[in-house]
């Protein structure tokens, strides 16, 4: 062994002086993976979209509105006129179901409710942060339909969340509102499309000089 | 000078140069304000949160979505109930004699705010602090919630048991063995039931009396003219007005009233001229503060005092009759002096102005008489002066119902001679609130059978039997006559929280045996049978517009006799005056954290009462504030704290009721000193008290140094002489033009908001500072908290004095978030926490905020306020939080104090920077509402929480855009000025200057 070699085996080969680069290029990538991990799958897109608990009762929107035609509001009664678009209470339910269906379990479930007074337990899919005030009723006046934000409800047997509802997503419709918004009569028909929305939509804003709020205490109090 | 340049100062020690301000002034947030100063330390907190934050983290990975969140809609919906939208309903309280209409504003049945109810006379839209904070008073967890027997929890049935048998007994000596003992009710159905009650036990005595009221002027004026009669002033016609000892604009429960009317004749504006207003008073009151003229004087010189303007008057009017026999056989000791005398008397007598004097509920039957004839000699009495019938003589025909103190003195002698076996007392704490030489609680003793209904364990429930819960007006049927007859139907808002029973259904049980007790809605419904009620459509009307008829004056009484005499006074020694306190009254309202922790309007002291004297009269004693003193007249003592107070008269002390109470909830008890046992049964003041020091201190939490404008003229007042001469005195000349280091937006669209405040009309009330605490969810601190200047409430009353220590003059002004167009704090966030809307609102962004407050730092007037410690959850009567997830590892306020929150606003949590928004979620309901009837928003349609109660209509919210709306026309008033204007802030609230009114012919020549 020439003393050569001796020296070699005690020197770095070569690549080794590549490997700072290589720490920082995989360190970064690393980072930049890290925050992408979390933007996305953190990101109410990927968490909330598509959230679908089991209720109490299954109660089949396609059946009732697809099928059987029944309007938003037939249900959701406040919704042109109040903050929530209430969930219907046991008196709306046994309108027909008095009649339809009564031996049906459920039925009997709801029948047992309105009985004893007890409010039938439905959970909760679309939830904003308690410090979000958002109004169904200046929504729906100004002509953005249902499916903007609840997506195809009307095609849903078990409800599902359609939309992140993030705050990123608000204010894409906040800044160009004439991507959804929609002549009146049609804002509770859910499969209608425009064939020119955008120019509808402009048209609309126009008209009823829909300004929406860009300000903080727009939507938080 | 002019009284333009005159310096202004908070308090003596701030006068005087005293170090212990220089904090207060150098910073706003004390030394250590941010240190958690019980248990944990920032740093173990800290700790603990990163700990907790690391386990978040973990089960963040894990399959834990979100907690599950149910809906729970109605099975069947109550008519007219929309979720998330508030409903108002009209409804009253009484305060003893007095009685306010109310509307209650409802989310989805919970009463969340007390505001005026407009249709009533005795509010006209405003709401007064006892009102707005009896919403927190209904939640309160302290309350009663079950019956008890000799301290054991027992039933209804089991009361009504005993209450048959009692009532068995009493039939055998036609109640001879029965005494009822009722605060003071304004409830007719109660009077009607009261007085049934007595014709079935002829023999039983009822005595209904309050420890501060309105009883002993009516028996003054009974006693002169025969007839119960109660004056009712109509302010806005009196022109020149003296008040004898009077706060009409301050402790007294029918203020509201007073102030819209006075007030409106404080602006210099007004068609008819400018109101001129003499004080004669022994400690500074609210009344005070608004005088042209004050004079300091003890009780008996206020005596004196009055003897000699009517000698006055008399001399110049030359009347006769009833008033010159009394006064001309009366000693004169010249008090005032004689020119301040003939100014005042001149200034009463000169043609085509109206006058009149009022005086002061606790004022002796001498000056209530003597005011009286007073007033009949200046054409006062129904002139400018009504009278009404009392509402609670109509009842008390019979010799055994008694009012007032002299009723209590005959309960007592009969409960002492052993003749009483059963009694019965309602509401009230007589126990603890009587004067202490009446020897109310050792007569109880003797009575075996006993009953209390009460809203809290007290001293009075204490010493008795049984005692039942008592139901909050807003959970039980009745109603209430008021003092200018105007009756309104109380409804309740809400089931009862505990199994307690109305006024009206106990005292129905006494007339019935029936087992479970009557309905309350039955027996207020009985009692308006044949005036209507039966119709269902009338009751709805009444319910709806909460008057269900208004009352007539009567006609004058003529006085014929006049049996009284001055108040004899022991020449040495000290007098001692005792007055309600502005916070919880006479203590019935001191379970209540908002009135606990709202600060007084004079001395700002907050969770406490005090003796104020004069700083003369405590050089004399040798005492200062904050020492302890023991203070005995009568053979009693009390100890008590002194606090020195500007403009208190010498030779007399001023003592505060309602506090001190021994037994009471988690909130007021211990708080304070109790003076009542110092009061003497008959007399309106007491003479001859004596003073030791104990050489102990005690630690006062007042705020008056907090937010110190360090003696900068911000609260402008002149004279109506003055304002004449340079009607342009509230604005500057600026050495440097105004511009802004930044580009400035123009505001030039939509709705821009800002709000215009009269501080002529002004009088310091408190009333808003307690409807933005309950209407935007603000937390209260506690005594410690305050102490260190970390108060959350978005309102700050300043109280400046002006001139000396002895004969200060006071100006009040709100303060809170000017929402400055340049706002500094948004140059300073470095979050952007804190940012303008195109509206013109200063917004601040709970989220965003990471609390380094440097925005209050840079704060001008110091207004924002920082929630160190999350208050709501350090409140007294907060519970254990239930966990949800890993974040909730503490405290939330109690489920039932829960239930009082504006559901339209945030309830922030510690670490978060907080001020006013203008109500921001008011101006979205307007906002949306107009937009969804396609519209454009009207003038007055959105109101500020604190413009809607404002008593004095001084605050005016709207669109400064709009040259027609009301907000435009007030700041387009010369009047009008911006404080700091030379900081180019462009405030969005400004100012209108103060404007008093003296006698020309008194003014001091300087």
């Amino acid at each position: 062994m020439s003393s050569e070699d001796k020296v070699s085996m005690y020197v770095f080969p070569k690549w080794v002086n590549r490997l700072p680069i290589y720490f920082l290029l995989g360190g970064g990538a690393l980072f930049v993976g890290i925050i992408f991990v979390f933007w996305y799958w953190f990101s109410p897109k990927h968490l909330e979209v598509g959230y679908m608990p089991t209720q109490p009762i299954p109660y089949s929107h396609r059946l009732h509105v697809s099928e059987l035609g029944l309007d938003c509001r037939y249900c959701h009664t406040n919704v042109e006129t109040a903050a929530h678009a209430n969930i219907p209470t046991t008196e709306t339910c046994m309108n027909c179901h008095s009649q339809i269906k009564v031996d049906s379990p459920h039925i009997k479930k709801i029948k047992q409710s309105l009985d004893t007074g007890v409010p039938i337990q439905w959970v909760k899919v679309h939830k904003l942060p308690d410090y979000v005030y958002f109004n169904h009723s200046r929504h729906i006046n100004a002509g953005i339909s249902c499916v903007s934000c609840h997506g195809r409800v009307d095609q849903m047997e078990v409800v599902h969340q359609a939309k992140p509802l993030s705050m990123s997503w608000c204010l894409e419709c906040h800044r160009a509102p004439e991507n959804h918004l929609r002549p009146a009569a049609y804002v509770f028909k859910l499969d209608w499309k425009s064939p020119n929305q955008k120019e509808m939509g402009m048209r609309i804003k126009e008209a009823h000089s829909i300004r929406p709020g860009e300000d903080c205490s727009t939507c938080h109090r | 000078m002019s009284s333009i340049d005159q310096p202004t100062w908070r308090s003596i020690e701030e006068k005087e140069g005293d170090v212990s301000v220089q904090p207060f002034v150098d910073r706003e947030f004390q030394d250590g304000a941010s240190v958690l100063d019980e248990g944990v330390s920032r740093r173990t907190f800290l700790k603990m949160m990163g700990a907790s934050l690391a386990l978040a983290g973990v089960s963040g990975c894990g399959m834990v979505r979100r907690p599950k969140q149910f809906i729970h809609p109605y099975a069947v919906a109550p008519e007219g109930v929309v979720p998330g939208e508030s409903i108002h309903y009209a409804t009253a309280m009484a305060i003893g004699h007095h009685v306010t209409g109310l509307l209650i504003e409802s989310h989805e049945g919970r009463p969340t705010k007390v505001e005026g109810n407009p249709l009533h006379p005795h509010s006209g839209g405003a709401a007064g602090v006892w009102h707005q904070a009896s919403v927190l008073g209904l939640y309160d967890p302290d309350r009663l919630q079950k019956p008890t027997f000799k301290k054991e929890v027992s039933t209804q049935a089991l009361y009504l048991d005993w209450l048959s048998s009692r009532l068995t007994d009493a039939a055998g000596d036609e109640g001879a063995s029965m005494l009822v003992v009722s605060e003071a009710l304004a409830s007719p159905t109660s009077h009607r039931l009261l007085a049934e009650f007595q014709s079935a036990f002829p023999k039983a005595m009822v005595v209904m009396a309050d420890p501060f009221g309105a009883d002993r002027q009516v028996g003054a004026l009974r006693a002169m003219t025969g007839s119960s009669v109660v004056p009712m002033p109509r302010y806005e016609s009196i022109d020149c007005l003296v008040s004898v000892g009077a706060d009409f604009l301050g402790v007294s429960p029918d203020a509201l009233r007073a102030t819209r009317a006075f007030a409106l004749r404080r602006q210099p504006e007004h068609v008819r001229g400018m109101n001129r207003l003499y004080v004669l008073e022994s400690h500074y009151s609210l009344t005070g503060t608004k005088a042209d003229h004050r004079f300091r004087l003890k009780p008996s010189d206020l005596e004196r005092a009055l003897v000699q303007l009517a000698r006055e008057l008399l001399a110049r009017a030359g009347g006769s009759g009833l008033l010159q026999s009394v006064v001309g056989s009366l000693p004169v000791k010249k008090v005032l002096p004689q020119a301040v005398v003939s100014a005042m008397a001149s200034d009463l007598l000169s043609p085509n102005r109206t006058s009149a004097l009022v005086a002061g509920d606790e004022q002796s039957p001498f000056v209530h008489g003597l005011v009286y004839a007073i007033n009949g000699l200046l054409g006062a009495n129904g002139n400018t002066i009504d009278y009404y019938r009392f509402p609670s003589a109509e009842f008390a025909t019979s010799d055994a119902i008694r009012l007032g103190e002299s009723g209590l003195k005959a309960a007592v002698a009969a409960m002492a001679s052993g003749v009483i076996k059963t009694a019965v007392l309602l509401g009230g704490n007589p126990v603890y609130a009587t004067p202490g030489d009446m020897g109310f609680a050792q007569a109880l003793s003797k009575v075996p059978h006993t009953v209390h209904l009460t809203h809290y364990h007290n001293e009075t429930s204490a010493a008795c039997g049984w005692v039942l819960p008592r139901s909050h007006y807003l959970e039980s049927w009745g109603d209430a006559k008021a003092l200018d007859n105007t009756v309104s139907i109380v409804q309740p808002l809400i089931e009862p929280m505990g199994l307690s029973v109305s006024d009206v259904s106990f005292l129905a049980s006494l007339l019935s045996d029936a087992t479970a007790f009557p309905s309350d809605l039955d027996a207020v419904k009985a009692t308006f049978q044949g005036s209507g009620s039966a119709k269902d459509t009338v009751w709805r009307q009444w319910l709806r517009d909460g008057v269900v008829s208004k009352g007539t004056p009567t006609d004058v009484p003529v006085p014929t006799t006049f049996p009284f005499t001055p108040t004899p006074v022991s020449r040495s020694g000290l007098e001692v005056v005792f007055y309600p306190d502005y916070k919880v009254l006479d203590g019935r309202f001191s379970n209540n954290g908002w009135l606990q922790e709202l600060p007084d309007p004079i001395s700002k002291l907050t969770w406490d009462n005090a003796a104020y004297i004069s700083s003369f009269t405590a050089r004399t004693l040798g005492v200062k504030t904050g020492d302890m003193m023991a203070l005995s007249a009568g053979g009693r003592h009390v100890d008590t704290v002194v606090m020195v107070q500007p403009g208190a008269a010498d030779g007399c002390i001023a003592l505060v009721g309602g506090y001190g109470r021994t037994v009471d909830g988690r909130v007021g008890q211990g708080r304070g000193f109790n003076v009542y046992p110092l009061r003497q049964t008959g007399r309106s003041f007491v003479s001859g008290a004596t003073v030791s020091p104990l050489g102990r201190t005690y630690v006062l939490a007042t705020t008056q140094q907090h937010g110190s404008m360090e003696e900068r003229d911000l609260a402008k007042q002149v004279t109506v002489t003055e304002w004449d001469e340079n009607p342009h005195f509230a604005h500057k000349k600026h050495a440097f033009p105004l511009t802004s280091s930044w580009k400035e937006l123009a505001y030039d669209e939509g709705n821009q908001w800002g709000l215009a405040i009269d501080l002529s009309k002004c009088t310091g009330c408190n009333a808003c500072l307690i409807a933005c605490q309950s209407e935007n969810n603000i937390p209260i601190v506690g005594k410690d908290q305050v102490a260190n200047g970390r108060e959350m409430h978005w309102i700050r009353l300043d109280r400046y004095f002006v001139g000396s220590v002895d004969e200060p003059e006071v100006r009040h002004q709100p303060m809170t978030c000017l929402q400055c167009e340049n706002a500094p704090c948004e140059q300073v966030c470095p979050v952007s926490a804190t940012v303008h809307s195109k509206e013109g609102l200063n917004d601040m962004v709970y989220n965003r905020c990471i609390g380094t407050k440097y925005c209050s730092n840079n704060c001008p007037v110091k207004v924002r306020r920082f929630n160190f410690l999350d208050y709501h959850q350090r409140n007294p009567q907060s519970v254990a939080k239930r966990r949800q997830h890993l974040f909730d590892y503490m405290r939330e306020p109690d489920p039932s104090v829960q239930k009082q929150f504006n559901p339209e606003v945030t309830v922030r949590m510690r670490g978060v920077m907080e001020k006013c928004t203008y109500c921001v979620q008011r101006i979205s309901k307007g906002r949306i509402r107009a937009k969804n009837e396609s519209r454009a928003l009207l003038d007055g349609e959105i109101k500020s929480a604190c413009m809607q109660t404002c008593p004095a209509d001084a605050i005016v919210f709207g669109d400064i855009r709009d040259p027609k709306s009301r907000v435009a026309h007030m700041k387009s008033n010369r009047r009008n000025y911006a404080i700091l204007e030379e900081l180019h802030l462009k405030a969005r609230t400004t100012y209108l200057a103060s404007i008093s009114n003296p006698n020309p012919q008194l003014v001091k020549e300087s």
